[in-house]
């Protein structure tokens, strides 16, 4: 038996596992282990499969339903300013709290002094509503991600079942640190989404899935403050998605676009 | 902000499903909690989380309305044959592993299966889990250390050492 066993708590080390220790800490663990088998075998007890956890709570695995009809709000009855309390009814009150998130954390105005405004996506397609979920996205989200092949080729296999898509080029963009692929699901439909960061961090999205309407080419919007880049080729939409950066998204839509 | 419930709405769902065990069990406390979050609309701040308003709004209303009320087998969700999960198919063989994962999660003591599913799986740093669970963190790493030899254990062949 090691001195770290002491040392150490299972709860330190399974800090150490998740990256949550400080430097500090984490360094002691590290030169602990180079002379410490015990410790390590300690460490290994501690670790799980964290991957397939997410993928066995997957929303879409788990068939999890969209938001109850009786719980939105359509989007003409949404007011130009937040209601007073006590004022408004009750059926009006989702588009209260959309009224309340414009003013804080859903919109970020984008100004490019030398171009007009984006269009902005139409409120409930599928274009929005990623955008929608896109926007919890932050770069802490993606930034422990790491890769894995095995996975990642499961995901694209059965997108491309579902899809009839082959997306597996679409993990090498130059520019765009592919970190995970996932299926979910739009209104019944599958959906696959392939997340990124960017060189600076921010997290980008491309999202693939089928839509009703003809072909079309490129078409930069807004929606929830980020910018999307989206088209539709053979009944299915693309739509590379994040930042506000209307001229990287497009250019990075383009090498999108060269590689599938 | 119906686009920004309908966007939690899922994950939401999910961390109810965990909780009650059950679907309809989510369905009721996934709605009950959009319920209660429209009519405390005016109590949320926009500079904070929706999503996390609404996970620590759900894990309220489980604690002090449902969990009492609801008839559970077991100490956690129950297997996931008897779920009522109507879409996952995790018969298919390639997702009978994935219910087996499922279901180590489900059999975890309910402390470690929130704070698991809020670390592991929404993704949360430790200091927001301990916020949302009004814990300290060093409660959210005992409950995670916990919870990693139960599942460790589970799982022998499938872990692998980073």
């Amino acid at each position: 038996m090691s001195g770290h066993e002491t040392q150490f708590t299972d709860a330190d080390l399974t800090g150490y596992l998740d990256g949550a220790l400080d430097a500090e800490r984490t360094a002691a663990i590290d030169a602990a282990l180079e002379t410490d088998a015990d410790l390590g075998a300690r460490l290994m007890a501690l670790d799980i499969p964290l991957a397939d956890i997410g993928r066995a709570m997957d929303p879409a695995l788990l068939g999890a339903p969209a938001l109850p009809a009786h719980l939105l709000a359509a989007p003409e009855q949404q007011p130009t300013a937040p209601a007073k309390r006590g004022v408004i009814s009750s059926w009006l009150m989702p588009a209260a709290i959309a009224a309340s998130f414009a003013a804080g954390v859903w919109i970020t105005p984008i100004v490019r002094p030398d171009a007009p405004p984006l269009p902005i996506a139409a409120t409930g397609g599928w274009i929005d509503s990623i955008a929608s979920y896109q926007a919890l996205y932050v770069t802490e989200t993606l930034a422990d991600a790491m890769p894995n092949a095995a996975e990642t080729s499961a995901v694209l296999a059965q997108a491309q079942s579902a899809l009839g898509v082959a997306m597996a080029p679409a993990t090498d963009v130059a520019a765009l640190d592919f970190k995970r692929a996932q299926m979910l699901g739009f209104k019944g439909k599958p959906l696959l989404q392939m997340a990124y960061l960017s060189a600076d961090g921010t997290p980008f999205a491309l999202c693939v899935t089928t839509v009703s309407g003809e072909d079309r080419g490129a078409k930069t919007t807004q929606s929830h403050g980020l910018t999307g880049v989206s088209w539709v080729e053979n009944g299915v939409g693309y739509l590379l998605i994040g930042g506000t950066d209307a001229e990287a998204v497009e250019a990075l839509s383009e090498q999108v676009q060269a590689v599938i | 902000m119906a686009a920004g419930l309908e966007a939690v709405y899922p994950r939401l769902w999910r961390f109810a499903l965990s909780l009650s065990g059950t679907r309809a069990g989510a369905d009721d406390l996934a709605q009950r909690t959009c319920e209660r979050a429209l009519d405390r609309a005016e109590q949320f701040d926009p500079d904070t989380h929706l999503d996390r308003w609404m996970l620590t709004m759900a894990r309220r209303i489980w604690l002090n309305e449902m969990r009492a009320q609801t008839v559970r087998r077991g100490n956690g969700l129950v297997p996931v044959e008897d779920a009522d999960l109507v879409s996952p198919d995790f018969s298919a063989d390639a997702n009978i592993y994935l219910g087996e994962v499922f279901n180590a999660i489900g059999a975890l003591p309910e402390s470690q299966r929130e704070t698991v599913m809020l670390v592991y799986v929404e993704g949360y740093a430790y200091k927001e889990a301990a916020q949302m669970l009004d814990v300290p963190i060093g409660t959210v790493m005992s409950r995670l250390a916990a919870a990693r030899k139960t599942i460790a254990g589970a799982f022998p062949e499938r872990s692998a050492m980073p």
